[in-house]
């Protein structure tokens, strides 16, 4: 459960995210605009801030330099209905986290979320991740699952080692797309399908009946945290 | 009107030139004049004093042999001759006027004289014929007075003459110049509301309309009104070109998304109609099939608004010194998977450290599209060989990616890079029809050219070649993939 605040003016798209939040389980805060949002982000102790970019009175680059500058730490995500070529890389420069454009799927907008929370276990891992059976020394770049090494090409390594820091938890296209390949755009042919098919076959074993990195349909990817020994 | 027409050519800059110019040439000729007067009357009155100077010489002479009395004969014998120039008076000591011809005017004293003076005519009347004269007064050793005058009639004609020509011209250039200045401007004035008719009518809509010029419409030979209006024409064909590309995009977007709108709109009816008539019946997949429809539409909104603003160079402030050499490997390495999918072979020759200027995020865009249309339009089992040559002496890097598909008819090579320009053949693949668009605006944006040709023997070479200008040096070759995990943010 995450303690959010969301930072929008426009009371529909506002509905959308609270009802869609609160349905998950996370306890959500509102505020219409700049000023309201300002104070409510000073005053308590969020998990993590959804701010929208066009804010009334006090727009949103405006609100998380502040923020940033009072010396709150609290994983940010922008929500934009312009998708300006600049205004992600100003989002990010302003101290955002993670950026959204307007409409999106909740689904995207939750997978985001729960991604952008940090988890302190996973945190202070270091140079080694372990998911169930799958190892990953990311120090020797070597990667097993139980005492058998997967041989990996980079770009299957770091596709692993984003789903393995999320392990459990939903990733979307569109996230693997940014941090993996670092592509802005979205591709016509199906990369990322045939990439994760590729790792796929890599990592799965005759014995499991389900594969290690599940589909959700529509959405994306989850690898899952607790596979089955067979 | 004929009023306004007035204050029109009156207030024309060439009617003001030519008032300036007018005043210029006025006040040039009138020194010109000052000088010329000046110099013919001193001519002629050092003429004048010349023979006034001569004959008294002669008169002196004979009044040193023969005093006086010889003095009065010998003028009296002059003022016999007719027609002679000359006026004499001669007094004794007392005054007493001995010979001369100034009948009722004494002679004005004062020693030698240079001024003229008007007196009578030789014999006749005073008031009759006033003639200016030069004048010499001479006091003779035995205290009689001499007095000598010269008809200086021509220098006063001289005078007469020259201020009479001077008036003339004076008057004559005035008129010219009004006139030659009115014409002109009227001439001026005739172009400038040819231009400003053929524009109002530009602005009324007639956008194919273009500026009249004197030597043809697209002569640059003309004066500087014909290179003007030459130089708007092209002006005008371009915003025209633009204009009609605007119209065909309304018009491409109109058709192209009512198309997928009208498939959802059947979609969401006959969910309704199903669910009227079997009430238990699975909504979901329905609405998960409206749903990929709405996103289809919403991707092609995100790219025609992404172009657009590609096209108003909105993002040339992100530039920086992008290695190409990575970026191609990446975007490669990307779609080796898709390739290796369709049998495809998938070579490249890429060199390491090529670096551009640019916007990494837009290039990354731009090669993803190019590699993976040659992958989507060859068949399976075909080959694609992508290239990467460094700078040259006049040229930047050059990105070269030939496949042996079934290349792009040459009629339609300019075509394709419009915004929902799909090829016949290419309809049954995927795509929303503005990856070339946006491969166009962002080779625009960085100044680059992009070629279309034949890959013989058969297939489409695409080349990509950046501004010498836009050649960059990258520090240090980074590592295309593995230890760099910036982006992984979020954890």
């Amino acid at each position: 459960m995450m303690k959010i605040l969301v930072i929008e003016d426009d009371s529909d798209t506002a509905n959308y995210i609270v009802k869609g939040l609160t349905q998950q389980g996370h306890v959500v805060d509102r505020a219409p605009d700049g000023r309201d949002g300002l104070f409510l982000a000073a005053g308590e102790k969020y998990d993590v801030l959804i701010v929208d970019r066009m804010l009334p009175g006090l727009d949103g680059l405006a609100i998380v330099k502040t923020i940033r500058g009072a010396g709150v730490k609290t994983p940010i995500l922008f929500l934009t209905a312009v998708d300006g070529i600049d205004d992600r890389v100003e989002g990010l420069e302003a101290g955002g986290d993670d950026y959204l454009v307007k409409p999106f799927a909740f689904a995207e907008l939750a997978a985001r979320v729960n991604a952008l929370f940090r988890r302190p276990a996973l945190a202070e891992a270091g140079t080694a991740l372990c998911v169930g059976e799958l190892q990953m020394d990311l120090l020797r770049r070597i990667v097993r699952r139980g005492d058998q090494v997967i041989e990996l090409q980079p770009r299957e390594f770091r596709l692993l080692e984003y789903l393995m820091r999320h392990a459990g938890q939903l990733v979307t296209r569109t996230m693997l797309l940014e941090h993996v390949w670092d592509f802005h755009f979205d591709p016509q042919t199906t990369v990322v399908e045939t990439h994760v098919s590729r790792l796929r076959s890599k990592l799965d074993q005759k014995q499991d009946d389900r594969s290690l990195i599940e589909t959700v349909r529509g959405a994306g990817y989850r690898l899952r945290e607790a596979p089955s020994l067979g | 009107m004929k009023r306004r027409r007035w204050a029109d050519l009156v207030r024309t800059t060439s009617f003001r030139l030519a008032r300036l110019y007018a005043l210029l040439f006025g006040s040039s000729a009138l020194v010109v004049f000052a000088v010329i007067y000046w110099a013919a009357t001193s001519a002629m009155s050092d003429q004048l004093d010349a023979g006034l100077d001569a004959e008294r010489a002669a008169l002196d002479e004979r009044y040193r042999a023969s005093g006086i009395d010889g003095l009065s004969s010998a003028v009296a014998e002059r003022m016999a001759q007719p027609a002679q120039p000359f006026r004499y008076s001669l007094e004794d000591a007392s005054g007493r006027m001995l010979v001369g011809d100034f009948p009722n005017t004494p002679p004005p004293r004062g020693g030698r004289s240079d001024t003229a003076i008007p007196i009578g005519a030789p014999g006749g009347d005073v008031d009759e014929h006033r003639h200016l004269y030069r004048a010499l007064g001479v006091a003779l050793k035995d205290g009689g007075f001499f007095f000598l005058a010269e008809d200086a009639h021509p220098l006063e004609e001289l005078r007469e003459f020259l201020l009479g020509a001077f008036g003339w011209g004076a008057g004559a250039t005035l008129v010219l110049a009004v006139l030659g200045s009115m014409g002109m401007s009227a001439g001026v004035l005739r172009r400038v509301e040819a231009i400003n008719r053929a524009s109002e009518r530009i602005m009324a809509g007639e956008l194919h309309r273009r500026l009249p010029t004197t030597t043809g419409v697209r002569s640059g030979s003309g004066d500087e009104f014909d290179r003007l209006a030459a130089n708007l024409n092209v002006m005008l064909d371009r915003i025209e070109v633009l204009v009609q590309g605007l119209r065909q995009v309304s018009t491409d977007i109109a058709h192209d998304l009512r198309t997928p709108l009208g498939r959802l709109r059947r979609i969401l009816e006959s969910a309704r109609e199903n669910a009227l008539v079997q009430p238990e019946s699975a909504v979901v997949p329905v609405i998960d099939q409206a749903i990929e429809e709405a996103d289809g539409l919403l991707n092609t909104f995100g790219a025609l608004s992404r172009i657009a603003q590609i096209e108003a160079g909105a993002s040339r402030r992100g530039f920086g010194p992008v290695d190409l050499s990575a970026v191609l490997e990446d975007v490669l390495e990307v779609y080796a998977p898709a390739a290796e999918e369709k049998d495809q072979t998938l070579t490249r020759q890429i060199p390491a450290g090529v670096a551009v200027l640019g916007d990494r995020a837009l290039l990354v865009q731009m090669l993803a599209n190019l590699v993976e249309n040659a992958i989507q339009h060859s068949s399976s089992g075909a080959h694609i060989e992508v290239a990467l040559r460094a700078a040259g002496d006049r040229e930047g890097p050059q990105v070269t990616i030939g496949d042996d598909g079934p290349g792009i008819p040459e009629a339609e090579r300019d075509k394709v890079f419009r915004r929902f320009y799909r090829l016949d053949t290419s309809r049954s693949t995927a795509g929303n029809g503005l990856g070339l668009a946006l491969v166009a605006a962002v080779v625009d944006l960085h100044g680059a050219n992009i070629r279309l040709s034949d890959n013989p023997p058969r297939g489409l070479c695409v080349t990509l070649i950046f501004a010498e200008m836009m050649t960059a040096r990258v520090a240090a070759e980074q590592p295309t993939g593995g230890a760099h995990c910036a982006g992984l943010r979020g954890i």
